[in-house]
């Protein structure tokens, strides 16, 4: 499998003048240790009936990184919005998002409030962390880096075998393709198969209301303060 | 209550409700955007992700009882 993606690749690069056009699927899987739950929560039977659910739903999502080139595209390619007549909350929020990644710029597509926005940051400001943390993933070596921001933990393992910046959720800049993202130490979102694909076009999106990504968070952090303090009364 | 249910609702989605009847149903739908928040969270989603999480849940639920 190895073998024969370096050959595809090589070929690729050879005949079509360093053209690069890859599709990697990814899967999600949500770690939760049931233990670790706080007792307020585990003690609620419907609460759990509800993690339980929203750990399911994340396991039938199927993602795409299309690359072409010096730019890169994720987004959810299954919509699966119902499971057995109940709705995949993560698939519904998830509809139409886009991460777009280039060298300049990153752009996050997506409809909040009722309106969509491009949530646009400039490209390259993870501060990663690069360990010696080791493991194989579709046969590759990969290395941990990790990142930490307002209290969001994320573990990427990158293969630097494979020369390719980019990786899920729009994550990137690291010497190598991202083959996994771990958010929190529970959401993993894993690859399961790299391909070539000469149909692979990676378009920079448009539509929708620009925003920084500064702007948007202080108002999505607005919003969840209303509504945490909501639950708290 | 009811003004803390627009409160809650208004930072979900923008929604509004124009009968007491429509409040109700916030109100059971509120407590459905609670759960998947709450649930988000354990699965190891930010809370940015997490709210948008149960905004989605909320909107589905009001669009599904009215």
């Amino acid at each position: 499998m190895k073998f024969i993606l370096i050959l595809l690749l090589g070929t690729i690069s050879c005949h079509s003048q360093n053209t690069t056009q890859l599709v990697i699927r990814y899967g999600v899987e949500s770690k939760i240790n049931y233990e670790e739950l706080d007792e307020k929560i585990k003690s609620n039977p419907t609460q759990l009936v509800y993690i339980k659910k929203l750990q399911k739903d994340y396991e039938k999502l199927e993602y795409h990184l299309k690359i072409e080139n010096k730019a890169s595209e994720f987004n959810l390619v299954n919509k699966l919005y119902s499971i057995d007549g109940n709705p995949n909350y993560v698939a519904m929020a998830e509809k139409g998002v886009r991460y777009y990644v280039d060298e300049k710029e990153t752009i996050e597509q997506r409809e909040v409030f009722g309106e969509e926005y491009l949530i646009v940051d400039r490209s390259n400001n993870f501060d990663w962390t690069i360990t010696t943390d080791q493991k194989s993933i579709l046969g590759y070596k990969c290395f941990k880096a990790t990142y930490q921001k307002e209290g969001v933990v994320i573990d990427a393992w990158f293969a630097p075998e494979l020369p390719f910046n980019f990786g899920p959720k729009g994550y990137h800049g690291l010497p190598g393709l991202i083959l996994e993202v771990v958010q929190n130490s529970k959401l993993a979102y894993t690859a399961s198969s790299i391909d070539n694909d000469s149909d692979v076009l990676v378009l920079k999106p448009t539509t929708g209301k620009e925003i920084s990504r500064k702007d948007y968070e202080s108002r999505i952090s607005e919003a969840t303060k209303a509504f945490k303090d909501y639950n708290k009364n | 209550m009811k003004k803390l249910i627009l409160v809650g609702a208004l930072a979900l989605g923008l929604m509004s409700f124009n009968s007491a009847q429509e409040l109700d149903v916030g109100v059971n739908c509120f407590g459905v955007a609670n759960f998947v928040y709450n649930a988000a969270i354990a699965a190891g989603a930010t809370e940015y992700e997490a709210f948008v999480l149960s905004s989605t849940a909320f909107n589905d639920c009001i669009a599904n009882q009215n």
